[in-house]
């Protein structure tokens, strides 16, 4: 999958002062992506993946705020963009499904009117409101319902003219999340950041929506980020993976070699610590101590207190982000 | 976990044909109009056995009915028709003390841990009124044992006058736990219990319940729709789909040789790291609703292998595999 790197993500550090302390939920992350690709970006709670993929699009919740890095799409720092500009980006370029579909998408508006307003709004389409002869008016309104019913077909919704009537809550969470990324397509963006898409869905729908994900990222030549805490689902539909903790990337490559030959204390940890169907039952080891409050976090490896391999060599300042194999980076003391 | 053997072939709970119909009154409007009450089929003629000292894996997906079937075990809900057996005793009929007593050997521990604790009592309220309700006259008797409870469940003393908001999901889940453990329970239906949580803290939970199972000589009915956690937790595994048992077996023969087509599907669609075929079934459609649900086998309308006629028309019998695995599908249904 090389190409062009569509997304380079370099030093971003998003901090959130809050009345306690200061609390870095993005903490200096670096990441390349190129097209057509599949990044995972796998963690727990709180680690950061949630405010990086904010980030990106500057859609930071205050109090938060991007303190440091560059972001650069298709060449261009996002970062320094004018607000105006990335509007235009986002939704169009770049865009983001969100994890819950029935709390992300408007109760109050027709589904089939919230994918046409993404149009509208990037000016795909124009505004029908517009004063024009009234036969032209109907012709193009059907030229864009079209439109809209072809992207619905694309994401596989059953029946896309009924849904297009439709309100949210008519819609079962598979329909929802179909609709939510039908709206996530409708301006072919180049880069689809997946939030937890499928976390609140059924195991059976959860894989008709991955492989809806994947079928059309592929058939577009988009990238995508997709965000998740399980691992199954990176393994199977992510090219790369970028293990997160506390903020920082801690493990960072090939999804293969990540999860079959893992070298970072927490993601040995992790992988240990989840149940899988095989052949004879494992047991399962599970990482003792709960994540850290990131409030003030000190300045040593976050990961330290909950380590079985831990060391005083832990405790020193800051432990860079170290190549130990083609495309392998870690982030601990034991690599050098 | 694995001790087949170790746990006795007595059936702890026996539930013979319970169903369990919801019925929903319309609207005054649509009454007007003649619409009628229609019942919201949750559990549908079930027959089960759960054996003392097993954990029985009960799994489906929303809207299946699992979480119907546990509260009625517990006598939460009274069965629209049926019978339901605990040590022998029919449920619905009984009175004062063997209800208390009944209540007492019967534990639950809730899916979500943020609205199954009551936010405005301590942990050492939470623990205590049940040692009190068991029977514990003296207060600091009550104090002690809350004390060993708690550190049982992997938790403090210090955390016992604590509230709830104070704590994160795993633990507030070790404190429902030591609550259900307080009544020194025989059996306890545990409703998805790591669902909300964490990979690393599930298997944290995981392993604790297996600890105090082992100790405690309980019995579970653990009901999840993870399938890697019902994989590592269980003895046997019933498979449920709108309201039926379609498949139950042991697990590693269920795991290994499903045979209804839905448990098929629901192992295919799981992503798991190490995968051997990269083949998934991706089931067609939406799970339909129990309100009305399809004629003939509830799962027809999905199916990918469907007979014939005959799934439309007739509900499939149980017919047995062998060696206590059995299925509700026709095409088993000669095997007899």
């Amino acid at each position: 999958m090389e190409g062009n790197k569509l997304l380079e993500v370099n030093n971003l550090t998003t901090v959130f002062p809050l009345r306690r302390g200061v609390v870095k939920a993005v903490d200096h992350i670096d990441f390349e992506l190129g097209e057509g690709e599949i990044m995972g970006l796998v963690g727990e709670s709180g680690c950061g993946k949630s405010a990086s993929m904010l980030s990106i699009l500057r859609l930071v919740p205050y109090p938060g705020k991007i303190v440091e890095g560059q972001v650069s799409f298709n060449g261009e720092d996002l970062l320094k963009k004018p607000s105006a500009e990335m509007r235009k980006i986002r939704g169009r370029e770049i865009a983001m499904i969100f994890q819950d579909p029935m709390t992300t998408l408007n109760p109050v508006f027709k589904v089939g009117e919230q994918v046409r307003e993404s149009l509208k709004i990037h000016g795909i389409i124009s505004n029908p409101e517009r004063i024009f002869p009234r036969c032209l008016n109907r012709r193009r309104k059907r030229a864009e319902q079209r439109r809209v019913l072809s992207l619905l077909e694309e994401v596989g919704l059953p029946s896309p003219e009924e849904n297009y009537r439709q309100y949210p809550h008519e819609l079962s969470g598979g329909m929802q999340q179909r609709a939510l990324t039908a709206i996530a397509l409708s301006c072919a963006p180049k880069l689809l950041l997946a939030d937890e898409p499928t976390t609140a869905l059924d195991v059976t729908i959860q894989a008709q929506i991955l492989e809806l994900l994947e079928r059309v990222t592929m058939e577009r030549r988009a990238s995508m980020i997709l965000v998740t805490h399980d691992l199954g689902v990176a393994a199977e539909f992510c090219h790369n993976i970028l293990v997160m903790y506390a903020g920082k990337i801690v493990e960072k490559g090939p999804t293969k070699k990540v999860l079959h030959n893992p070298k970072h204390p927490y993601t040995r940890g992790l992988l240990r610590s989840i149940p899988r169907i095989t052949k004879e039952k494992v047991r399962i080891k599970s990482i003792p101590g709960n994540v850290p409050d990131l409030i003030n976090l000190p300045h040593r490896c976050a990961f330290y207190p909950r380590c079985d391999e831990a060391s005083s060599k832990c405790e020193k300042k800051e432990i860079e982000l170290k190549k130990v194999g083609t495309e392998h980076w870690i982030r601990c003391v034991l690599y050098k | 976990m694995e001790k087949v053997e170790e746990y006795t072939k007595k059936p702890l709970v026996k539930i013979e044909s319970a169903k369990k119909y919801f019925i929903m009154r319309p609207s005054l409007l649509a009454r007007a109009f003649g619409r009628k009450n229609i019942a919201l089929k949750a559990v549908d003629d079930i027959n089960l056995i759960i054996k003392e000292g097993e954990t029985l894996g009960l799994v489906g997906e929303s809207g299946c009915g699992k979480t119907t079937l546990g509260r009625l075990i517990l006598k939460l809900y009274e069965p629209t028709e049926g019978k339901i057996f605990f040590e022998g005793k029919e449920i619905n009929y009984l009175n004062g003390e063997a209800l208390m007593d009944f209540r007492r050997k019967a534990q639950i521990i809730f899916q979500n841990p943020y609205a199954s604790l009551n936010p405005r009592k301590t942990v050492r309220d939470i623990i205590t009124i049940p040692l009190k309700n068991r029977g514990v006259k003296d207060p600091i008797e009550r104090e002690e044992e809350a004390i060993v409870l708690l550190r049982q469940v992997g938790l403090s003393d210090r955390h016992i006058n604590n509230y709830p908001h104070q704590f994160s999901g795993g633990q507030r889940q070790r404190i429902s736990i030591a609550r259900a453990l307080a009544m020194r329970p025989k059996f306890i239906v545990a409703d998805e219990p790591v669902s909300s949580l964490d990979v690393s803290i599930q298997a944290q939970i995981i392993n604790l319940m297996d600890e105090l199972q082992e100790e405690y000589k309980l019995t579970y009915l653990f009901i999840a729709h993870d399938l890697s956690v019902i994989f590592y937790v269980s003895n046997r595994v019933a498979v449920m789909y709108l309201g039926k048992i379609v498949e139950i077996a042991e697990t590693m023969e269920l795991f290994e040789n499903p045979r209804h087509p839905y448990t098929v599907a629901l192992l295919s669609a799981v992503p798991t790291i190490a995968r051997q075929e990269k083949k998934r079934i991706i089931l067609k459609g939406t799970v339909p609703t129990p309100i009305n649900p399809p004629k003939g086998c509830r799962f027809h309308t999905r199916c990918f292998m469907k007979k014939g006629k005959i799934c439309e028309a007739e509900e499939p019998a149980r017919a047995s595999i062998g060696g206590d695995h059995y299925v509700c599908c026709h095409l088993f249904s000669e095997r007899f």
